[in-house]
């Protein structure tokens, strides 16, 4: 299988601290992997370097997205590649509604020429009408203020709505379980799994191994302090939900605060 | 020190110039009026340390160098105003002033109703009376440079009248348009409403200049009568080298509602007071202002609202964004009489800033002699935040394109009460040229 992602001891500063300190982790198109790992573990600071988050520093070694070293690429292009992050704290932008927010994107991102976002573009209406449908997001959010006023749970559902939309060939999901209710995770799931095909790959960023059940991860990672300590299959996310971080030798005392 | 004493006149081009105009054919009453007025400009100093204007450096105009333009009442074709709006407008009538003026168009409904639109000079002529009655009205005993200024030289203007009961469905489009060559100009306009009266009418200042500079004087003046309703967008878009002092003064009579826009972009300098007089009891305004400045701009807006009558009500809104190096200064004041019992009045005004060199002012203030009122009024300075920015960017969109719906965003509220779709457009069309382009 073709590498999506891949990551060579990947060391992270953040406003002078070292976040992640030497981080090996590839993606193969088709795989699911999730990354697992106790509050202050670095994740989301791997999820925003990998976005190219301004301040977040690769001080060694490269982020290499489908063959190409895009470590100092701007965000924006990282999206035009096909990278897409759902955000743990998804960000309100008052005055813009999520249809004219998307369709705006994507008249923007068929710019550059790529015929698969022109494509996106010309079936927006009728996509984001069945998105919206196999999401149960009512279609009233079309003309909400993105993210302005939704609740936690609408938010995360208004992220992989964004994410249906773009079609992006890795997505990244910050905690887009968090927040969520039963059946919300449960439809947001659906939607995810319907989205992976053998060319996309999805990095879940979870403390709950309930949305793998739906997921189905092919790897399991377990980070902590900036490194990850174990990996494995699915029984690893199992092992950590009925034994805990100890069982992977992390101690309260390390772990960073809440 | 010649020249430093010239500085301080506003400019003596002024005074020369109009000794050949008086020779003109005018009313006596309005040549005694202009010769009164030029004797208060005369002697009157530039407003420096007065609170309503020591916040724009007026000594940045460099009033000597202007030429002063001669009276203007024709110079181009009919159909001409609308040939300065970016996006085409439907419009019941139109009519250009500025260094040229066209004749005025009007739909037959309009003219067989009896509205009148006129250059001032015509109007002067042809209805005396009723110009007369208006002209100048609520700007009596002010005393003050730029008024005076105007009241003694306006050279090009415009008289609108719409009859008693009257109501013109479409647009009345007012554009002035200036081309450059250190040319100066003290444009006037008269606006009446009648009773029961319902209009729109929108208004588009525009000018062009390369290495040269333009400096206008502008003085506005609508009276909304009983019961009468208007829509007035007020919109700006002069060139980056022209300066513009401005004094606009709407007056509301008993039950009159008035939705006024204003739409400040254009210039290198601009000083905008506007007064809002709710003379009527139940009178109503809402005032929606935007302030777009980029590179060096510097505007300033005053809005002056007062609460003469009982039962009156003001909605003002009021958001800048400021980027580069410019300046937006919004000072706004309620004035609520002792008369004016059971009166409402809101001010609110925010503020973006773009950039770090960019400057954004805010100062509302509230004045209140009755007991039984609500009245409240607050500001925001914010900047663009970086999570938002970085949010959007990670969906595909550059920075400018970024920071651009986040400058829309904000001026969403204002756009969702503007009730004209091309007026909507007009004012997005300009702020694209300044804060980075959507597709
Ligand atoms: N701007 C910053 N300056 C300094 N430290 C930071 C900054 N941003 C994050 N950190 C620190 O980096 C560490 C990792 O944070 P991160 O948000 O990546 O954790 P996480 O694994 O996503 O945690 P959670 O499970 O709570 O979401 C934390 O200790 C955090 O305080
Ligand atoms: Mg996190």
């Amino acid at each position: 299988m073709p590498s999506l992602l891949k990551l060579d001891n990947l060391h992270i500063k953040v406003e002078g601290n070292e976040i992640i300190k030497g981080l090996d982790l590839e993606i193969a198109e088709g795989e699911v992997h999730a990354i697992m790992g106790p509050n202050g573990s670095g994740k989301s600071t791997l999820a925003y370097t990998l976005m190219g988050r301004p301040g977040y520093e690769v001080t060694q070694g490269k982020i290499i997205f489908k063959g190409e070293d895009i470590t100092e690429m701007e965000p924006e292009k990282r999206a035009q590649k096909g990278l897409f992050l759902s955000f743990q704290y998804p960000v309100a932008v008052p005055g813009v509604t999520v249809a004219s927010f998307l369709m705006t994107v994507l008249q923007s991102l068929s710019k550059t020429g790529n015929g698969r976002f022109a494509e996106l573009r010309k079936n927006f209406r009728k996509n984001f009408k069945e998105n919206m449908t196999q999401l149960k997001v009512d279609p009233s959010f079309a003309t909400r203020y993105l993210n302005d006023g939704f609740s936690g749970g609408e938010k995360k559902r208004i992220e992989i709505l964004q994410m249906m939309t773009l079609q992006p060939q890795l997505a990244i999901l910050d905690e887009t379980d968090s927040g969520l209710d039963i059946d919300a995770l449960k439809i947001v799931s659906e939607g995810v799994s319907r989205y992976i095909n053998p060319e996309r790959g999805v990095l879940c960023i979870t403390h709950y191994q309930r949305i793998l059940n739906h997921l189905k991860p092919d790897f399991v990672h377990i980070l902590t302090q900036g490194k990850i300590i174990a990996s494995g299959g699915p029984e690893l996310a199992l092992q950590l939900e009925s034994e805990g971080y100890k069982a992977f030798g992390i101690v309260e005392e390390t772990r960073g605060t809440i | 020190m010649k020249r430093e004493s010239r500085q301080t006149t506003g400019g003596q081009a002024w005074v020369v110039n109009r000794k050949k105009e008086d020779k003109k054919m005018e009313p006596k009453w309005l040549t005694e009026r202009r010769q009164k007025a030029a004797e208060d400009f005369k002697t009157l100093p530039l407003p420096k340390t007065d609170e309503f204007w020591r916040r724009t450096n007026l000594s940045r105009i460099p009033f000597d160098q202007f030429e002063p333009i001669q009276s203007v009442t024709n110079g181009a074709a009919k159909g001409s105003a609308s040939r300065y709006l970016p996006v085409p407008m439907m419009v019941s009538g139109e009519l250009l002033y500025g260094e040229k003026m066209s004749p005025a168009t009007l739909d037959p409904n309009s003219q067989k109703a009896g509205v009148i639109l006129d250059g001032l000079q015509n109007a002067l002529e042809k209805y005396p009376e009723l110009v007369l009655k208006y002209f100048g009205k609520g700007f009596q005993n002010r005393h003050e440079k730029f008024l005076a200024q105007n009241e003694a030289f306006w050279q090009t203007g415009v008289f609108c009248y719409i009859p008693k009961n009257t109501q013109v469905e479409l647009p009345i489009l007012l554009a002035s348009h200036f081309s450059g060559g250190n040319q100066s100009a003290a444009p006037r306009l008269l606006i009446v409403l009648d009773k029961g009266a319902k209009t729109t009418i929108v208004h588009y200042a525009s000018s062009e200049t390369e290495n040269d500079s333009i400096f206008l004087n502008n003085v506005v003046e609508i009276y909304i009568e009983e019961e009468a309703h208007l829509t007035y967008i007020d919109s700006q878009a002069l060139s980056d080298q022209t300066f513009e002092i401005a004094q606009k003064r709407i007056e509301l009579e008993t039950n009159a509602k008035l939705k006024w826009v204003l739409d400040i972009q254009g210039s290198k300098l601009s000083k905008t007071n506007i007064e809002t007089v709710l003379k009527g009891s139940g009178a109503a305004a809402e005032v929606l202002g935007l302030l777009c400045g980029n590179k060096k701009q510097h505007l300033e807006l005053y809005a002056w609202t007062q609460h003469a009558a009982p039962h009156t009500t003001a909605d003002i809104l009021i958001k800048g964004t400021a980027n580069d190096a410019a300046k937006t200064i919004f000072q706004g004041m309620i004035r609520i009489e002792k008369a004016a019992q059971g009166t409402e009045s809101y001010m609110a005004n925010n503020n973006l800033v773009l950039s770090e060199k960019a400057h954004a002012d805010s100062i509302p203030r509230l004045e209140i002699e009755a007991d039984d009122v609500r009245a409240s009024h607050g500001a925001t300075i914010g900047q663009v935040d970086a999570e938002q920015l970085f949010y959007l960017e990670t969906r595909g969109l550059n920075r400018e394109e970024a920071e651009h719906l986040i400058v829309e965003g904000f001026y969403e509220d204002i756009f969702g009460r503007i009730p004209v779709e091309s007026v909507r457009e007009v004012m997005r069309k300009n702020i694209e040229k300044k804060v980075g382009v959507i597709a």
